[in-house]
Formats: structure tokens, C-alpha cells, sequence
């Protein structure tokens, strides 16, 4: 078999209303295996919507999902009985039956159980009926499911719901982990501050619409850099800095420059003015910024 | 199929309701067969025969059990689950029809056992071999109803799994289900009644199927009531059944999960 690159997820023209209301109009994108891919956009954007047609729950009126290139439908997705593991929205778990036999639900393999239970910290309650479970220990539960059965792919919806920060900390070290033994992860968030830290690739998505999709390394060379310089005296310095070209502002008490320069060069023009430098800090701007500015951006 | 069906018995034997029920209908039945101590012996036939009304609360059981059955999987939103381990949601449907069915095959088994029990401590005078209905013993009597109404049950629990598949909490669903059992010979003599014109079409809706076990029991019936003969009423019960499946299957699947 000729191996090429293989896309694990391909969307093409994706098409999806309620009754008139338009929710996906025309969604593409694609990422390939290995990669954690973030699924961000406001409240209603169709991110949810986006991750039940992929898994096949949702009759879409128009467009072609295709995983691992074979076709997801409503009545054909065996690729995502076999490879794809999911918590959407809330996670579904039955109150009577406890975690443990809610995972026997998932697969037979009472090593993947032992395995799930153990990364995520559940061995206290495991046996316990789910009924009398907390919200963040539904939420383990239901990233436990998802992740039991070692699938290709990993399709997360809002998986930091509810969890503690060490939960966090210790779900976003298993990710990363677990991606880099090659399980491409889809996952959406509103904790942009947690998802910056491991995703590879960002969708933006709003209105039903990809607005963009970058990697990582795009979104930081589009970050923007600022430099904050606190003097003895502001009025002087900010002249002398004018004077020598920088792009400068002031507010309150610092000193802002807003494009990446180099520091020597602006440290010995104050210096040289005889200025006293209290505090530099370098700033850059956080993918929450980066993403909140280009939506602005695209809008206008 | 199989691997629906077997999941579908491990979620069931792990909910309080699958054991709770059948002691339910022990303490029922029992709570009859006292009253039955010192009836007269037709009485007491009657009783026996019908298990202690043990068939009629078990019909009731199943109903609650069915109906919460199917709406539990988007009241828990584990239908999400579900739907992505078969390629096709009906099989889930079906496969819960079916454990209801064997649910119900196992209770009218316990309804029997627990007359059989309760016929030594309070029915002690009559004899197993007494003649009865149909001229058949008494015990043939028991086991009849119990495949009679065990029969007329995959109608009812067709009609509750439709219904189920349509309402989000199974509360609607039971009601309507409990109604159209226990009212359901009613309207279809009041259906058959006023419509005297329509009575070659009316005589097959599903309500003149309940008057199975009676016209079995009373012959009679054909003439004066149902205008179906047994053989008719057993048929039209059956496709009614697989009526009701087929479309519940179809809404099922269909939701918006
Ligand atoms: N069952 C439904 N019936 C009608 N409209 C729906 C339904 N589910 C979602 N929608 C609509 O689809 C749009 C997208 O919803 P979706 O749940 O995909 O948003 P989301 O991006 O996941 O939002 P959130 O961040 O709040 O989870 C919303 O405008 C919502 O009103
Ligand atoms: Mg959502």
C-alpha cells in the first residue's frame, strides 16, 4: 500500500442548519496524525456542532468529513467506532453503574482500565456509583472514556470543565504524552491560557465559519511584542526616545514601545541622556489577545 | 446486535429496578393471595389462573421499565455514546425491545413459580388438575394466560417503546402507556360502537387487540365485540408490534442527540 501523508481528519464544505437558523455554513479544515489541534471561537460558534458531525451524530445537510480517509455519515462511521474516542459537552454517564463498570462499557481490556484510572487519579472512587460523584470527577470520567480505548483520535469538548488546577496540570502532561506516541487530539476550550500551552494548531471558528487555522509557531510570529520601560523621568525620556525614532507611548507611569526593537541600542539612548532606568519588562502579547485581535480584525 | 444486546443485559443487571422489580411483584402477588383465603372456589380458580393478578401488575412493571428504558439514554446524554459503537441507532432500539421482551418472559416465569408457591400456603383446597377454562386443568389455565399475555405484551411494549422514543422523560410515556392498557378495551368498544359504518377498518385498530386473552377465554367475544376471530386478533397483534418498533426504531434514530 503506498503510504502518503495521511490527513487524520478532513472536513470539506461543511453544511448544517436548525429549522433557518444557519449554524456551519461552508467549514473546512484539515490537520494531520500526532498533532493537538484547539478548537476555539465564542459561545454558539459551532464548535460543538463541528465535533458531533465529526463523529457522525448529526445529519449534515451538505459537505464530506472524512477520518483516517474513510467517510463519516450517520449510518457509516465505523472509523470512529474503531479510532475515535470522545467527551462532548457533558460527559454521558449512567448513575447507577459505577466508573469502573462505566468503562467496561468502553472496552474489555481491564489493563486500558487499570492504565486510565491510574493517569488520571480515579482509584479512590473508581468503585464508587457514579451517581454520587462530584462535577470535576464526572468530568475525569468522562476524558477517562475517551481516552480508554487508546484511540487514533481524541475528540475533547471543554475537557477542563469543573477540574482542579493540579487536574489540569496532570490531564494537559497526559496530552502532550499521549500525542507524542502519535493520538492526534481535537480539542476545545474557552481556557485559552491552558490550551496555548499544549496545542500545535489553532481553528478559529465564529458564526459557523473557520476563520483561520494556524499552527502555533504562526500565531506567535503574529503576537505582538512590546517593551515597558519605567524611568525616573518619564516626560524626559519619552522625548528622548522620539527623538531617536522609537515608536514609543506613554501611559500612566511606563513607557511603552510598541514594536520589537533591539535593546542595547534603546538602553544606551537613555543612558546617554543620563536617564535612571527603574523597571524593563519585556511583554508579548497571549494567544487570547493574538485571537481576540485578529477577530476584531476580520470583523472590520 | 450481540454486542448491543450483551451491553444492554450488563447496564440492565446493574440497576436496582431489574431486582427490585420481581420482589415488587412477589409482595403484590402475595398481598392478593391473602385477601383470597376465604373466597369461594371459583373465586379461587379465577385467582389462581391469573396468577394472583400477578400478569396484570407485571404488564404495569414492564411498561415503567420499557419506557424508562429508552428515554434514561437522553436524559444521561449517553446516547451520544451509543450512537458512535453501531453504525446504525436502531440496532440500540432493537436491542433494548428485545431484553424488554426477555425481561418480560423471565417475570410471567417468576409470576408462575410464585403461584405455584403461594397455591400450597392459601389456595391448599383445589387440586392442580382441577378442570377449569377451556377444559384444561387449572395449571394449564396459569400457563395459558402467562403465553397469552406474555403475547399481548409485545404489542403493549412496542406501543410504550414508540412512545418513549418520542418524549424526553419517561414519565409521559408510562402514563400514556398505563392508559391505553388499561382503557385501551374501552375505546376500541366505543371505537366500534359509534363507527358502526367504518367497522371492516375500525375492528383492526391496535386498542381491539388487547381482547385477546378474553376472547380466548370467551369465545363469544368475536360476535359481540371484536369482530376479529383469534386467529385475526393474534396476527393483527403481532403487525401492530412491528408497526409500533418499526416507527419508534425510525424516531429513535432520527432524534437530534
Ligand atoms: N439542538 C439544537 N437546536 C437548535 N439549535 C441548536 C441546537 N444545538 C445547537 N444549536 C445552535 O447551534 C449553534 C452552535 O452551537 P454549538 O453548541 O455548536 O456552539 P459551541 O461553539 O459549542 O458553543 P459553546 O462554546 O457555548 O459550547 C448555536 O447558535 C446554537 O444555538
Ligand atoms: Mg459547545
Amino acid at each position: 500500500m503506498q503510504r502518503v501523508q495521511e490527513k487524520m481528519v478532513r472536513v470539506v464544505g461543511l453544511r448544517q442548519t436548525f429549522g433557518h437558523r444557519i449554524v456551519l455554513r461552508d467549514v473546512n479544515f484539515e490537520f494531520s496524525a500526532g498533532k493537538i489541534v484547539g478548537l476555539v471561537g465564542p459561545n454558539g460558534a459551532g464548535k460543538t456542532t463541528v465535533m458531533k458531525a465529526l463523529l457522525g451524530l448529526l445529519p449534515t445537510d451538505a459537505g464530506n468529513v472524512r477520518i483516517l480517509g474513510q467517510p463519516v455519515s450517520v449510518n457509516t462511521h465505523s472509523v470512529v467506532t474503531q479510532q475515535v474516542g470522545a467527551l462532548i459537552e457533558r460527559p454521558a454517564i449512567y448513575p447507577f453503574l459505577s466508573g469502573w463498570q462505566q468503562l467496561q462499557l468502553m472496552t474489555t481490556s481491564e489493563k486500558q482500565i487499570t492504565w486510565v484510572v491510574q493517569v488520571l487519579q480515579m482509584d479512590a472512587y473508581i468503585h464508587r456509583a457514579a451517581k454520587r460523584y462530584s462535577l470535576g470527577m464526572k468530568q475525569k470520567l468522562g476524558i477517562a472514556m475517551a481516552l480508554v480505548n487508546r484511540p487514533r483520535l481524541v475528540i475533547l469538548d471543554e475537557p477542563m470543565n469543573g477540574l482542579d488546577p493540579q487536574s489540569v496540570k496532570r490531564l494537559r502532561h497526559l496530552i502532550v504524552q499521549m500525542a507524542g506516541k502519535g493520538t492526534t487530539f481535537l480539542i476545545s476550550s474557552h481556557i485559552l491560557s491552558e490550551l496555548e500551552k499544549i496545542v500545535d494548531t489553532v481553528i478559529l471558528i465564529d458564526q459557523g465559519e473557520v476563520l483561520l487555522q494556524r499552527t502555533m509557531t504562526q500565531l506567535r510570529e503574529s503576537a505582538r511584542q512590546s517593551l515597558v520601560v519605567q524611568t525616573t523621568e518619564n516626560a524626559w525620556a519619552l522625548r528622548v526616545l522620539l527623538q531617536a525614532d522609537y515608536p514609543v507611548t506613554q501611559r500612566v507611569r511606563n513607557l511603552i514601545v510598541t514594536k520589537p526593537v533591539a535593546l542595547t541600542p534603546l538602553l544606551r539612548t537613555l543612558l546617554d541622556a543620563h536617564i535612571q532606568i527603574l523597571k524593563i519588562n519585556q511583554y508579548q502579547e497571549d494567544l487570547e489577545t493574538v485571537l481576540l485581535r485578529l477577530l476584531t480584525e476580520r470583523k472590520v | 446486535m450481540g454486542q448491543v444486546l450483551q451491553q444492554e443485559i450488563f447496564k440492565f443487571r446493574h440497576q436496582q429496578l431489574a431486582w427490585l422489580t420481581p420482589a415488587i411483584l412477589v409482595l403484590l402477588m402475595a398481598g392478593l393471595a391473602m385477601t383470597t383465603h376465604g373466597a369461594a372456589t371459583s373465586d379461587q380458580k379465577f385467582y389462581i389462573s391469573s396468577a394472583y393478578g400477578g400478569f396484570q401488575w407485571l404488564t404495569i412493571l414492564i411498561i415503567v421499565i420499557g419506557a424508562s428504558c429508552v428515554t434514561m439514554e437522553f436524559e444521561y446524554g449517553t446516547i451520544k455514546q451509543l450512537a458512535t459503537q453501531v453504525n446504525h441507532r436502531w440496532t440500540i432500539f432493537v436491542g433494548k425491545y428485545v431484553l424488554v421482551l426477555g425481561y418480560s418472559v423471565l417475570l410471567h416465569g417468576v409470576a408462575i413459580l410464585v403461584t405455584l408457591l403461594l397455591k400450597t400456603s392459601v389456595g391448599r383446597g383445589l387440586h392442580w388438575q382441577y378442570i377449569y377454562l377451556y377444559h384444561q386443568s387449572l395449571l394449564a389455565n396459569l400457563v395459558t394466560n402467562a403465553l397469552l399475555d406474555m403475547y399481548g405484551g409485545v404489542m403493549i411494549i412496542g406501543l410504550v417503546f414508540l412512545l418513549a422514543s418520542c418524549s424526553r422523560n419517561s414519565a409521559a410515556a408510562i402514563a400514556i402507556g398505563i392508559g391505553a392498557c388499561f382503557m385501551g378495551e374501552g375505546v376500541s368498544s366505543l371505537l366500534l360502537q359509534s363507527f358502526k359504518p367504518l367497522l371492516p377498518l375500525m375492528k383492526w385498530n391496535p386498542f381491539n387487540m388487547f381482547f385477546l386473552q378474553e376472547e380466548y377465554a370467551n369465545p363469544s367475544y368475536q360476535q359481540n365485540v371484536t369482530h376479529l376471530t383469534i386467529q385475526q386478533l393474534s396476527v393483527g397483534s403481532l403487525v401492530w408490534a412491528l408497526f409500533f418498533v418499526g416507527v419508534g426504531a425510525m424516531i429513535f434514530s432520527r432524534r437530534r442527540i
